[in-house]
């Protein structure tokens, strides 16, 4: 119910009468703002608004010179830009064709650099570090090409150059010193090849000269059996009573058991001869 | 002719009085009060939303709330509301659609209703004339 309402209502049952003057009546009350100023705010806003646009011309204006500045000195420095690009294009205008030209195929190959290079990368060398020659290793120099192109050839005739390989060295170490050496020893009287043969393959080949010229015999026929022992290991049994005299002949072995018999020096002696033949044999089929 | 300003008591919704209140002019109340509302001149308005815990006493009354106590009215009354109790009227009555009594309701003659010799005194020589 509105206050006018309100009033009006008291009206009707006054024996007076009445006017309505709430405005007069408002501003009567000292302790209460009228309500013609309850819209005091909106002028209090106003005034703010006010005010604030107050402020916002006074720090418009400097902002406005500013601006106003900064406008004219870009338009002066642009015009300066251009009478000065007008004045050293006329200076120059002799001088720009020729530029030109030269210019034009110099952006070109920058444009077919820029194009992807399809082509497989090539190897580094030594020419690619030459800023570094120290520094390069022996391996930049080689060429991975070069390299798997030999293997190719290689490959198939592998086996002939492994056992060309094995001549060459089994010829070189009989060619030694070493064994050359050892020729004033009793033991050479054996084949030389045979004997280089165990030098090779077998260290224990290498016995006391104190050792008798039955037992040099028997072991004269070990290096082509342990040849054979690689190569088959069916023959190997047989073989071994061969190779025991030769160790039992060597002090430093002390594996020799007690179960073997004390007569195993005999038994190479009988078993010699049989296995020399087939040892021999053992050294045609090696060569 | 000169006009008294209208004096009118305004009791917002909200307000709370513990007491009885007794005016010598009109009054709108819409907030509770705990006592005796007594206006001697005016309007005594009870609006909607308001509420009076006692008895009621005015030259005219009107009741848009809920008064729970004897109401004594010399001149008009006029009842919108809820009454709890007895209804005392001089003059004329009249029952809103929103009304409900529950009390008695008795009419009593204005020249029995001695306030004052002086006004008594005007009220029999008005009286008088008017015959």
């Amino acid at each position: 119910m509105d206050i006018r309402q309100i009033q009006a209502l008291h009206a009707q049952y006054s024996p007076h009468p009445v006017v309505i003057d709430i405005a007069g009546h408002a501003s009567a009350m000292p302790a209460l703002p009228a309500p013609e100023r309850g819209s005091g705010p909106r002028f209090g806003r106003e005034w703010n608004v006010n005010g604030v646009a107050a402020k916002l011309r006074k720090a418009g204006r400097p902002a406005l010179l500013c601006l106003a500045i900064a406008a004219i000195a870009g338009g002066g420095g642009m015009s300066a830009a251009k009478i000065w690009r007008v004045m050293h294009d006329g200076a120059a205008a002799s001088v720009y064709p020729a530029e030109r030209v030269a210019a034009a195929p110099a952006q070109a190959p920058v444009i077919s650099e820029s194009a992807i290079n399809a082509a497989p990368a090539r190897p580094l060398t030594a020419s690619d570090f030459g800023q570094q020659p120290a520094v390069t290793s022996a391996l930049a120099s080689v060429d991975p090409r070069s390299l798997a192109s030999s293997a190719q050839k290689a490959a198939p005739t592998s086996g002939q150059v492994s056992d060309n390989a094995t001549n060459s060295t089994l010829a070189q170490a009989a060619a030694s010193s070493i064994h050359a050496q050892r020729a004033e020893t009793p033991t050479q009287p054996v084949v030389a090849q045979a004997v280089a043969q165990a030098a090779a393959v077998a260290p224990t080949a290498p016995v006391r000269p104190t050792a008798t010229a039955q037992a040099q015999q028997a072991v004269a026929p070990a290096p082509a059996t342990l040849s054979e022992r690689t190569a088959s290991s069916a023959e190997a049994p047989a073989v071994r009573p061969v190779l025991r005299p030769i160790r039992h002949l060597n002090s430093h072995h002390a594996t020799v058991t007690a179960s073997e018999p004390a007569a195993t020096p005999a038994v190479p002696t009988q078993s010699a001869p049989a296995k020399a033949p087939a040892a021999k044999g053992g050294d045609v089929q090696l060569f | 002719m000169k006009t008294q300003p209208l004096s009118v008591t305004l009791l917002a919704a909200g307000v709370s009085i513990h007491g009885d209140m007794i005016l010598d002019h009109g009054v709108s109340t819409f907030g509770i009060i705990d006592g005796n509302l007594i206006s001697n001149a005016g309007l005594l308005h009870v609006g909607q939303g308001g509420m009076v815990k006692g008895q009621v006493e005015g030259e005219h009354v009107r009741i848009d709330g809920i008064v729970e106590g004897d109401v004594h009215a010399r001149g008009i009354l006029e009842i919108n509301g809820r009454v709890k109790g007895n209804v005392f009227y001089c003059g004329t009555i009249r029952l809103g659609p929103r009304a409900s009594l529950e009390g008695q309701i008795k009419r009593k003659s204005s020249e029995l209703i001695v306030e004052n010799a002086a006004s008594n005194v005007q009220q029999i020589s008005r009286t008088s004339n008017a015959v």
